[in-house]
């Protein structure tokens, strides 16, 4: 359960580094940032922070038993 | 929670926007002086700027090509007889600086004169791509010293903008690929845990 979760957010937070390293050097080869300010290297820390929080944030997991009680509620309802 | 919240968040961004907002600094120099031309597709002038000078700044910056002349000249205070120059880029964001690691610019381009005339006015015509073939659209800082070999120096800086469309040059291919392997391992690790359920056993 542990080596999923630390999966999941390493492979966010690569994301996120290649989501920074695109953007910034999109924006800065457009002139939209200079290559000689800050942007560059605030976006890409955004970019990693993206990541990382979405890495974090938790699963979305649903007990078997509930999954089981939700199919057996809605069987018996149908006409 | 909600008041620190409201306090933290405009502080954190003074603190990161504040020193972002570099006020537009003019071209300078101290030692010398001089001016540059540039010129654009079919050797129509493109821009001109003098330095020490009101243009060459961040928001104006001296538009150049990759592929195009630009011709200089300028004069030195002191005649310097021989000594060394170099070209390089001022503040650079990280992933140009890694670039320049990676293309082994790591101080910029440099190189050595000799002026055995004792002249104090220098002139050229240079073009980028010789001496960089990978095209770098965008805006830079750009500083050059000179120093002479008996202690004269001369050094200046101005903001530079290559006007070259940066589509479909090697860095664009590299952003976009990088960008679409972003969005996709996104889609996969993140935005399709949240909206499949894992039906799997959980604390049980």
């Amino acid at each position: 359960m542990r080596t999923k979760g630390t999966r999941h957010i390493v492979a966010n937070t690569l994301a996120g580094l290649f989501l920074g390293i695109g953007m910034s050097t999109m924006l800065a080869i457009y002139g939209v940032v200079g290559w000689s300010t800050a942007w560059p290297n605030v976006i890409l820390v955004l970019g990693i922070a993206l990541g990382l929080g979405v890495g974090l944030l938790p699963v979305r997991t649903v007990r078997r038993s509930s999954a089981s009680t939700a199919k057996t509620h809605s069987a018996a309802q149908r006409p | 929670m909600t008041g620190r919240a409201l306090l933290l968040i405009p502080a954190a961004l003074v603190f990161l926007i504040g020193p972002l907002a570099v006020p537009g600094y003019a071209a300078n120099s101290a030692g010398c002086s001089g001016s540059a031309s540039s010129v654009g597709n079919h050797g129509v002038p493109l821009d001109k700027v003098s330095v020490p000078g009101a243009g060459g700044t961040q928001s104006l910056p001296f538009r150049i090509m990759w592929n195009s002349d630009v011709s200089w000249q300028g004069q030195t205070d002191q005649a310097i007889t021989s000594g060394t120059w170099r070209v390089s880029v001022q503040n650079a964001a990280w992933l140009f600086a890694l670039g320049e690691l990676v293309s082994g610019h790591v101080h910029g381009v440099s190189g050595t004169f000799a002026n055995e005339q004792s002249q104090t006015s220098w002139g050229n015509t240079f073009s980028p791509s010789p001496i960089e073939p990978v095209k770098l659209p965008g805006t830079y800082e750009v500083g050059l010293t000179v120093s002479g070999d008996g202690g004269a120096q001369c050094s200046g800086t101005l903001w530079v903008k290559v006007v070259d469309s940066p589509a479909r040059s090697p860095l664009w291919w590299l952003s976009l690929v990088l960008i679409v392997a972003a969005l996709i391992m996104f889609f996969v690790f993140g935005v399709s845990k949240w909206t499949k359920p894992n039906l799997g056993r959980t604390g049980e």
